[in-house]
Protein backbone atom coordinates (compact mmCIF):
# COMPACT_ATOMS: atom_id res chain seq x y z
CA UNK A 1 0.00 0.00 0.00
CA UNK A 2 1.52 3.28 -1.04
CA UNK A 3 1.26 6.50 0.08
CA UNK A 4 0.43 10.00 -1.75
CA UNK A 5 3.10 12.39 -1.69
CA UNK A 6 2.70 15.51 -2.32
CA UNK A 7 5.67 18.29 -3.76
CA UNK A 8 5.70 21.70 -3.67
CA UNK A 9 7.85 24.07 -5.65
CA UNK A 10 8.20 28.13 -5.01
CA UNK A 11 9.91 30.11 -7.76
CA UNK A 12 10.08 31.75 -10.69
CA UNK A 13 11.87 30.00 -13.29
CA UNK A 14 11.66 29.69 -16.61
CA UNK A 15 12.19 25.82 -16.91
CA UNK A 16 11.16 23.35 -14.26
CA UNK A 17 11.35 19.37 -14.28
CA UNK A 18 10.51 17.79 -10.98
CA UNK A 19 10.22 14.26 -10.55
CA UNK A 20 9.93 11.03 -8.03
CA UNK A 21 12.40 8.46 -9.05
CA UNK A 22 11.93 8.14 -12.75
CA UNK A 23 7.86 9.58 -12.98
CA UNK A 24 8.11 13.30 -13.99
CA UNK A 25 5.33 15.24 -11.88
CA UNK A 26 2.70 17.54 -13.16
CA UNK A 27 2.25 20.56 -11.40
CA UNK A 28 -0.96 22.11 -10.93
CA UNK A 29 0.19 25.85 -9.06
CA UNK A 30 2.84 25.65 -6.86
CA UNK A 31 1.79 21.45 -6.01
CA UNK A 32 2.29 18.15 -7.80
CA UNK A 33 1.01 15.20 -5.94
CA UNK A 34 2.49 11.40 -6.53
CA UNK A 35 0.13 9.02 -6.00
CA UNK A 36 0.88 5.19 -4.07
CA UNK A 37 4.29 6.24 -3.75
CA UNK A 38 5.24 2.53 -2.61
CA UNK A 39 7.07 1.75 0.87
CA UNK A 40 11.24 2.52 0.29
CA UNK A 41 13.68 4.32 -0.58
CA UNK A 42 12.83 7.55 -3.10
CA UNK A 43 14.26 10.04 -4.95
CA UNK A 44 12.66 13.62 -5.30
CA UNK A 45 14.70 15.19 -8.52
CA UNK A 46 14.56 18.38 -9.78
CA UNK A 47 16.20 20.58 -12.85
CA UNK A 48 15.79 23.51 -14.41
CA UNK A 49 17.00 27.03 -15.67
CA UNK A 50 16.31 30.55 -14.05
CA UNK A 51 17.81 34.10 -14.35
CA UNK A 52 20.83 34.12 -11.94
CA UNK A 53 20.49 35.62 -8.59
CA UNK A 54 17.14 34.37 -8.02
CA UNK A 55 15.77 31.80 -5.81
CA UNK A 56 13.56 29.01 -5.45
CA UNK A 57 12.52 26.45 -2.68
CA UNK A 58 11.35 22.94 -3.02
CA UNK A 59 9.40 20.43 -0.16
CA UNK A 60 7.98 17.10 0.56
CA UNK A 61 4.82 16.80 2.22
CA UNK A 62 3.56 13.37 3.12
CA UNK A 63 3.82 13.33 6.90
CA UNK A 64 4.82 11.90 9.35
CA UNK A 65 8.31 10.41 7.51
CA UNK A 66 8.33 12.68 4.39
CA UNK A 67 8.62 15.98 5.41
CA UNK A 68 11.48 18.31 3.97
CA UNK A 69 11.81 21.66 2.31
CA UNK A 70 15.20 22.54 0.94
CA UNK A 71 14.60 26.24 2.17
CA UNK A 72 15.69 29.08 -0.09
CA UNK A 73 18.16 28.20 -2.90
CA UNK A 74 20.13 30.16 -5.26
CA UNK A 75 20.52 29.29 -8.90
CA UNK A 76 23.29 28.87 -10.12
CA UNK A 77 25.60 31.79 -11.93
CA UNK A 78 25.15 29.51 -14.88
CA UNK A 79 21.52 29.91 -15.10
CA UNK A 80 20.97 26.38 -13.73
CA UNK A 81 19.24 24.56 -10.74
CA UNK A 82 18.74 21.18 -9.68
CA UNK A 83 19.09 18.23 -6.91
CA UNK A 84 18.41 15.18 -5.84
CA UNK A 85 17.16 14.67 -2.17
CA UNK A 86 16.74 10.91 -0.98
CA UNK A 87 13.88 10.48 1.10
CA UNK A 88 11.78 7.32 2.82
CA UNK A 89 8.24 5.93 2.92
CA UNK A 90 7.52 3.76 5.65
CA UNK A 91 4.90 0.66 5.64
CA UNK A 92 1.84 1.67 7.02
CA UNK B 1 11.07 66.34 -34.23
CA UNK B 2 14.13 67.20 -32.43
CA UNK B 3 16.40 64.75 -30.53
CA UNK B 4 16.25 66.63 -27.79
CA UNK B 5 12.30 66.90 -27.49
CA UNK B 6 12.77 62.94 -27.93
CA UNK B 7 15.27 62.48 -24.98
CA UNK B 8 13.01 64.04 -22.69
CA UNK B 9 9.80 62.48 -23.76
CA UNK B 10 11.36 58.74 -23.41
CA UNK B 11 12.45 60.15 -20.03
CA UNK B 12 9.01 61.19 -19.34
CA UNK B 13 7.24 57.76 -20.54
CA UNK B 14 9.77 55.83 -18.35
CA UNK B 15 9.02 58.39 -15.13
CA UNK B 16 5.42 57.11 -15.74
CA UNK B 17 6.29 52.89 -16.52
CA UNK B 18 8.34 52.91 -12.93
CA UNK B 19 5.22 54.75 -11.39
CA UNK B 20 2.47 51.91 -12.95
CA UNK B 21 5.14 49.88 -12.29
CA UNK B 22 4.89 50.71 -7.98
CA UNK B 23 1.59 50.71 -8.25
CA UNK B 24 1.62 46.35 -9.65
CA UNK B 25 3.51 45.55 -6.12
CA UNK B 26 0.65 44.31 -4.43
CA UNK B 27 -0.19 42.27 -7.44
CA UNK B 28 2.95 40.75 -7.44
CA UNK B 29 3.60 39.80 -3.78
CA UNK B 30 -0.20 38.08 -4.14
CA UNK B 31 0.53 35.91 -7.42
CA UNK B 32 4.35 35.65 -5.73
CA UNK B 33 2.63 34.55 -2.02
CA UNK B 34 4.49 37.21 -0.58
CA UNK B 35 8.04 35.59 -1.63
CA UNK B 36 11.17 37.77 -2.96
CA UNK B 37 11.58 35.07 -6.17
CA UNK B 38 8.67 36.06 -7.80
CA UNK B 39 10.10 39.83 -8.23
CA UNK B 40 13.19 38.56 -10.11
CA UNK B 41 13.68 38.68 -13.77
CA UNK B 42 13.22 34.94 -14.30
CA UNK B 43 14.29 34.06 -18.06
CA UNK B 44 17.32 33.32 -19.77
CA UNK B 45 16.43 34.14 -22.95
CA UNK B 46 13.71 36.65 -22.42
CA UNK B 47 13.69 38.56 -26.04
CA UNK B 48 11.58 42.17 -25.25
CA UNK B 49 11.79 42.71 -28.93
CA UNK B 50 10.31 39.52 -30.02
CA UNK B 51 13.00 39.82 -32.62
CA UNK B 52 15.28 36.82 -32.18
CA UNK B 53 14.98 32.91 -32.16
CA UNK B 54 15.54 32.49 -28.56
CA UNK B 55 12.68 33.86 -27.38
CA UNK B 56 9.78 32.38 -25.05
CA UNK B 57 6.98 30.22 -26.71
CA UNK B 58 4.03 31.78 -24.42
CA UNK B 59 1.65 34.63 -25.80
CA UNK B 60 4.03 37.82 -25.85
CA UNK B 61 2.89 41.33 -26.75
CA UNK B 62 5.51 43.95 -27.56
CA UNK B 63 5.07 47.93 -28.26
CA UNK B 64 7.64 50.03 -29.36
CA UNK B 65 8.14 53.66 -30.21
CA UNK B 66 10.66 55.84 -32.07
CA UNK B 67 11.00 59.11 -32.84
CA UNK B 68 8.98 58.40 -36.05
CA UNK B 69 6.86 55.67 -35.63
CA UNK B 70 4.87 53.17 -33.09
CA UNK B 71 4.51 49.70 -33.63
CA UNK B 72 2.99 46.69 -31.81
CA UNK B 73 3.75 43.02 -32.22
CA UNK B 74 2.27 40.23 -31.11
CA UNK B 75 3.49 36.15 -30.97
CA UNK B 76 2.08 33.41 -29.85
CA UNK B 77 4.05 29.55 -29.99
CA UNK B 78 4.13 26.09 -28.80
CA UNK B 79 7.01 24.13 -27.51
CA UNK B 80 7.12 20.42 -27.32
CA UNK B 81 7.84 19.24 -24.34
CA UNK B 82 7.19 14.94 -24.40
CA UNK B 83 8.51 12.81 -26.94
CA UNK B 84 12.01 14.27 -27.22
CA UNK B 85 14.39 12.62 -29.09
CA UNK B 86 17.32 11.16 -26.61
CA UNK B 87 19.89 13.63 -28.00
CA UNK B 88 18.11 16.58 -26.31
CA UNK B 89 16.38 18.34 -29.04
CA UNK B 90 12.98 20.14 -28.46
CA UNK B 91 10.76 22.22 -31.33
CA UNK B 92 9.62 25.44 -31.28
CA UNK B 93 7.18 27.24 -33.78
CA UNK B 94 5.46 30.62 -33.51
CA UNK B 95 3.13 32.50 -34.81
CA UNK B 96 3.81 36.66 -35.09
CA UNK B 97 1.77 39.39 -36.25
CA UNK B 98 2.81 43.16 -36.02
CA UNK B 99 2.18 46.18 -37.80
CA UNK B 100 2.57 49.82 -37.70
CA UNK B 101 0.68 52.18 -35.15
CA UNK B 102 0.07 55.73 -35.63
CA UNK B 103 2.35 57.53 -38.27
CA UNK B 104 3.09 55.84 -41.81
CA UNK B 105 6.36 57.17 -41.81
CA UNK B 106 9.11 54.34 -43.01
CA UNK B 107 11.96 55.29 -40.88
CA UNK B 108 10.23 53.22 -37.44
CA UNK B 109 13.47 51.42 -36.35
CA UNK B 110 16.61 52.87 -37.81
CA UNK B 111 19.29 50.53 -36.72
CA UNK B 112 18.28 47.09 -37.50
CA UNK B 113 17.66 47.89 -41.24
CA UNK B 114 14.79 46.23 -41.26
CA UNK B 115 12.96 47.67 -44.54
CA UNK B 116 9.37 46.25 -43.77
CA UNK B 117 8.59 47.79 -40.82
CA UNK B 118 5.52 49.59 -42.10
CA UNK B 119 3.57 46.77 -43.64
CA UNK B 120 1.45 44.73 -41.72
CA UNK B 121 3.08 41.42 -41.30
CA UNK B 122 2.43 37.76 -40.53
CA UNK B 123 6.01 35.58 -39.51
CA UNK B 124 5.86 31.92 -39.14
CA UNK B 125 8.86 30.74 -37.38
CA UNK B 126 10.47 27.51 -36.13
CA UNK B 127 13.51 26.18 -34.57
CA UNK B 128 15.32 23.54 -32.95
CA UNK B 129 16.88 23.48 -29.63
CA UNK B 130 19.90 21.45 -29.25
CA UNK B 131 21.21 20.19 -26.07
CA UNK B 132 17.80 22.02 -23.94
CA UNK B 133 17.99 21.45 -20.62
CA UNK B 134 14.96 20.10 -19.31
CA UNK B 135 15.00 18.19 -22.34
CA UNK B 136 18.35 16.87 -21.49
CA UNK B 137 16.98 15.97 -17.64
CA UNK B 138 14.00 14.10 -18.88
CA UNK B 139 16.24 12.05 -21.22
CA UNK B 140 18.38 11.58 -17.98
CA UNK B 141 17.50 8.58 -15.88
CA UNK B 142 17.49 8.58 -12.16
CA UNK B 143 20.79 6.69 -11.64
CA UNK B 144 22.62 8.98 -14.54
CA UNK B 145 21.46 11.85 -12.57
CA UNK B 146 22.49 10.71 -8.89
CA UNK B 147 25.35 9.23 -10.33
CA UNK B 148 26.40 12.90 -12.09
CA UNK B 149 25.61 14.81 -9.34
CA UNK B 150 27.25 12.57 -7.03
CA UNK B 151 30.68 12.29 -8.56
CA UNK B 152 30.47 16.67 -9.17
CA UNK B 153 30.14 16.75 -5.13
CA UNK B 154 33.27 14.16 -4.42
CA UNK B 155 35.46 16.71 -6.68
CA UNK B 156 34.37 19.89 -4.21
CA UNK B 157 34.73 20.76 -0.42
CA UNK B 158 31.66 23.58 0.00
CA UNK B 159 32.29 26.60 2.39
CA UNK B 160 32.52 25.73 5.97
CA UNK B 161 32.78 21.89 5.00
CA UNK B 162 35.74 20.22 6.07
CA UNK B 163 35.37 17.66 3.22
CA UNK B 164 33.47 16.98 0.68
CA UNK B 165 29.50 15.95 0.55
CA UNK B 166 29.98 12.42 -0.68
CA UNK B 167 32.86 10.99 0.15
CA UNK B 168 35.64 9.81 -2.48
CA UNK B 169 35.87 6.25 -1.27
CA UNK B 170 32.19 6.10 -2.24
CA UNK B 171 31.05 4.31 -5.34
CA UNK B 172 28.79 6.59 -7.90
CA UNK B 173 28.62 4.76 -10.43
CA UNK B 174 25.69 2.65 -9.25
CA UNK B 175 23.40 5.70 -9.12
CA UNK B 176 22.24 5.21 -5.29
CA UNK B 177 23.20 7.61 -2.34
CA UNK B 178 23.55 7.91 1.17
CA UNK B 179 20.29 7.63 3.02
CA UNK B 180 20.20 11.15 4.44
CA UNK B 181 21.88 12.91 0.79
CA UNK B 182 20.50 16.45 -0.21
CA UNK B 183 22.39 17.25 -3.08
CA UNK B 184 22.19 20.69 -5.25
CA UNK B 185 23.42 21.25 -8.49
CA UNK B 186 23.36 25.69 -6.86
CA UNK B 187 25.95 24.33 -4.45
CA UNK B 188 28.74 23.71 -6.94
CA UNK B 189 31.27 26.00 -8.41
CA UNK B 190 34.22 25.66 -11.31
CA UNK B 191 35.53 21.70 -11.01
CA UNK B 192 31.84 20.11 -9.72
CA UNK B 193 30.06 21.98 -12.11
CA UNK B 194 32.31 21.31 -15.09
CA UNK B 195 31.85 17.59 -14.17
CA UNK B 196 27.79 17.75 -13.86
CA UNK B 197 27.53 19.81 -17.07
CA UNK B 198 29.70 17.34 -18.80
CA UNK B 199 27.98 14.31 -17.39
CA UNK B 200 24.38 15.58 -18.53
CA UNK B 201 26.02 16.29 -21.79
CA UNK B 202 25.53 20.23 -21.22
CA UNK B 203 29.16 21.19 -21.46
CA UNK B 204 29.17 22.42 -24.62
CA UNK B 205 26.02 24.69 -24.01
CA UNK B 206 22.61 24.71 -25.88
CA UNK B 207 22.50 25.87 -29.59
CA UNK B 208 19.23 27.11 -30.95
CA UNK B 209 18.90 26.82 -34.86
CA UNK B 210 15.95 28.44 -36.73
CA UNK B 211 14.32 29.92 -39.54
CA UNK B 212 11.78 32.74 -40.44
CA UNK B 213 9.14 33.61 -43.18
CA UNK B 214 7.36 36.76 -43.22
CA UNK B 215 4.55 38.08 -45.17
CA UNK B 216 3.87 41.72 -45.66
CA UNK B 217 0.43 42.28 -46.32
CA UNK B 218 -0.08 44.79 -49.13
CA UNK B 219 0.15 48.36 -48.54
CA UNK B 220 -1.09 51.39 -50.75
CA UNK B 221 1.59 53.69 -51.76
CA UNK B 222 0.31 57.22 -52.72
CA UNK B 223 2.37 59.51 -54.76
CA UNK B 224 2.63 62.36 -57.67
CA UNK B 225 4.46 60.88 -61.00
CA UNK B 226 6.93 62.98 -62.16
CA UNK B 227 5.48 63.53 -65.51
CA UNK B 228 2.43 65.19 -65.36
CA UNK B 229 1.97 65.45 -61.25
CA UNK B 230 -0.51 63.47 -61.24
CA UNK B 231 -1.81 61.93 -58.83
CA UNK B 232 -0.87 58.22 -58.63
CA UNK B 233 -1.27 55.17 -56.28
CA UNK B 234 0.18 51.47 -56.02
CA UNK B 235 0.07 48.09 -53.97
CA UNK B 236 2.31 46.22 -53.45
CA UNK B 237 3.16 43.53 -50.40
CA UNK B 238 6.87 42.06 -49.90
CA UNK B 239 8.62 39.11 -47.98
CA UNK B 240 11.42 38.06 -46.23
CA UNK B 241 13.42 34.78 -45.28
CA UNK B 242 15.55 34.29 -42.25
CA UNK B 243 18.13 32.34 -40.73
CA UNK B 244 19.61 32.01 -37.18
CA UNK B 245 21.92 30.34 -35.05
CA UNK B 246 21.91 30.99 -30.96
CA UNK B 247 24.61 29.79 -28.62
CA UNK B 248 24.08 29.74 -25.14
CA UNK B 249 26.94 28.25 -23.08
CA UNK B 250 26.05 27.70 -19.58
CA UNK B 251 29.99 26.99 -18.88
CA UNK B 252 30.77 30.67 -19.23
CA UNK B 253 27.70 32.87 -17.11
CA UNK B 254 24.22 33.95 -18.45
CA UNK B 255 24.98 35.47 -21.55
CA UNK B 256 23.92 34.62 -25.44
CA UNK B 257 25.31 34.70 -28.74
CA UNK B 258 23.17 34.81 -31.79
CA UNK B 259 23.90 35.26 -35.70
CA UNK B 260 21.21 35.74 -37.85
CA UNK B 261 20.92 36.17 -42.21
CA UNK B 262 17.80 38.16 -43.50
CA UNK B 263 16.65 38.38 -47.40
CA UNK B 264 14.30 40.92 -47.63
CA UNK B 265 11.47 41.74 -50.33
CA UNK B 266 9.50 44.69 -51.10
CA UNK B 267 8.98 48.08 -51.65
CA UNK B 268 9.77 51.83 -50.96
CA UNK B 269 8.09 55.31 -51.32
CA UNK B 270 10.17 58.71 -52.81
CA UNK B 271 10.81 60.88 -50.22
CA UNK B 272 8.19 63.39 -49.67
CA UNK B 273 8.20 66.94 -51.04
CA UNK B 274 6.40 69.91 -51.00
CA UNK B 275 4.27 70.53 -53.97
CA UNK B 276 3.02 73.42 -54.67
CA UNK B 277 0.09 74.64 -57.07
CA UNK B 278 -2.16 78.19 -57.92
CA UNK B 279 -4.64 78.60 -55.34
CA UNK B 280 -7.16 80.69 -56.12
CA UNK B 281 -7.86 84.12 -58.49
CA UNK B 282 -4.85 85.93 -56.85
CA UNK B 283 -1.62 86.02 -58.56
CA UNK B 284 0.86 84.21 -56.70
CA UNK B 285 -0.99 82.52 -54.53
CA UNK B 286 -0.22 79.25 -54.26
CA UNK B 287 -1.68 75.66 -52.05
CA UNK B 288 1.08 73.79 -51.17
CA UNK B 289 1.22 69.75 -49.80
CA UNK B 290 3.60 67.26 -49.55
CA UNK B 291 4.10 64.23 -51.65
CA UNK B 292 5.81 61.44 -52.56
CA UNK B 293 7.38 62.19 -56.13
CA UNK B 294 7.73 59.13 -58.51
CA UNK B 295 6.35 55.49 -58.07
CA UNK B 296 7.93 53.34 -55.16
CA UNK B 297 11.10 51.78 -55.88
CA UNK B 298 11.58 47.85 -55.36
CA UNK B 299 13.85 46.95 -52.66
CA UNK B 300 16.21 44.34 -51.59
CA UNK B 301 17.93 43.56 -48.40
CA UNK B 302 20.18 40.76 -47.49
CA UNK B 303 20.92 41.65 -43.71
CA UNK B 304 23.68 39.58 -41.64
CA UNK B 305 23.48 40.67 -38.04
CA UNK B 306 25.27 39.49 -34.68
CA UNK B 307 23.40 40.12 -31.06
CA UNK B 308 24.62 39.37 -27.62
CA UNK B 309 23.00 39.32 -24.64
CA UNK B 310 24.02 39.71 -21.26
CA UNK B 311 22.51 39.77 -17.62
CA UNK B 312 23.83 42.08 -15.07
CA UNK B 313 23.30 42.43 -11.22
CA UNK B 314 21.12 39.04 -11.00
CA UNK B 315 18.78 39.59 -13.53
CA UNK B 316 17.75 43.29 -12.61
CA UNK B 317 19.79 44.39 -15.82
CA UNK B 318 20.39 43.51 -19.64
CA UNK B 319 21.85 44.48 -22.30
CA UNK B 320 21.40 42.90 -25.87
CA UNK B 321 23.73 45.08 -28.83
CA UNK B 322 23.06 44.15 -32.17
CA UNK B 323 25.12 45.01 -35.07
CA UNK B 324 23.72 44.40 -38.73
CA UNK B 325 25.09 44.88 -42.34
CA UNK B 326 23.14 45.20 -45.71
CA UNK B 327 25.71 43.26 -47.99
CA UNK B 328 22.62 44.71 -51.29
CA UNK B 329 23.13 48.26 -49.87
CA UNK B 330 26.08 48.44 -48.46
CA UNK B 331 24.81 49.53 -44.86
CA UNK B 332 25.61 49.14 -41.28
CA UNK B 333 23.50 49.51 -38.82
CA UNK B 334 24.24 49.42 -34.73
CA UNK B 335 21.29 49.16 -32.07
CA UNK B 336 22.05 48.81 -27.78
CA UNK B 337 19.17 47.81 -25.78
CA UNK B 338 19.00 47.75 -22.08
CA UNK B 339 16.37 46.40 -20.80
CA UNK B 340 15.41 47.58 -16.69
CA UNK B 341 12.15 47.66 -16.79
CA UNK B 342 9.97 44.68 -15.31
CA UNK B 343 6.74 43.48 -16.00
CA UNK B 344 4.10 42.52 -12.92
CA UNK B 345 6.24 39.12 -12.03
CA UNK B 346 9.20 40.56 -12.05
CA UNK B 347 10.57 39.78 -15.52
CA UNK B 348 12.62 42.55 -17.50
CA UNK B 349 10.33 43.58 -20.49
CA UNK B 350 11.66 47.23 -21.47
CA UNK B 351 14.14 49.77 -21.47
CA UNK B 352 15.59 52.16 -23.62
CA UNK B 353 17.53 51.65 -26.97
CA UNK B 354 19.95 53.40 -28.92
CA UNK B 355 20.64 52.74 -32.45
CA UNK B 356 22.88 53.85 -35.50
CA UNK B 357 22.74 53.52 -39.03
CA UNK B 358 25.95 54.05 -41.46
CA UNK B 359 23.93 55.66 -44.57
CA UNK B 360 22.28 58.73 -42.84
CA UNK B 361 24.84 58.99 -39.76
CA UNK B 362 21.77 59.42 -38.29
CA UNK B 363 21.05 58.52 -34.70
CA UNK B 364 17.79 57.10 -32.31
CA UNK B 365 16.78 56.84 -29.31
CA UNK B 366 13.53 54.66 -28.32
CA UNK B 367 11.42 53.47 -25.63
CA UNK B 368 10.43 49.87 -25.72
CA UNK B 369 8.27 47.79 -23.14
CA UNK B 370 6.16 44.52 -23.78
CA UNK B 371 3.47 42.90 -21.35
CA UNK B 372 4.67 39.33 -21.50
CA UNK B 373 1.99 38.04 -19.68
CA UNK B 374 0.43 34.32 -20.67
CA UNK B 375 -3.19 35.13 -20.95
CA UNK B 376 -3.68 31.48 -21.04
CA UNK B 377 -2.82 31.05 -17.76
Amino acid sequence: MGKDVTVYFRGNVSSRVVRIDDEELKFTGETATAKSVPPGKHYLQWFGEATPGTTYEIGIKAPPEAVWNSGKRPVNPIGLYGGTKVFRINKS
Amino acid sequence: MSRRFIVLASIFQILLLWTSSATTAADVAQDCHGSAVCQQSRQVLIDPSLASVAGRTDFQAFASATRDDTSATIEVGSKTKDNAPATGWSFKQALKLSGPIGKNDSEADLATLEGLQDNVKLAYSASIRQHDADVVFRNTTKEEYNAALCRAHQLETLPGKSAPLIAPAFDCTKGELPDDAELYLDDLRAEGLRSLLDALDLGHGSFIYGVEATYAAEKKYDFITTESLTKQSEKHDGISLGAELGWLPYRWGIFFVGLSYRYEEGYKAQPEQDICAPFGEDLGALSCSKAAVGAPSKSKKQIASIELRRYFRGGSLAVNPRFSYDFENDVSGVRLPIYFLKDGKGALNGGLAAGWRSDTEDYTLSLFVGTMKNPFK
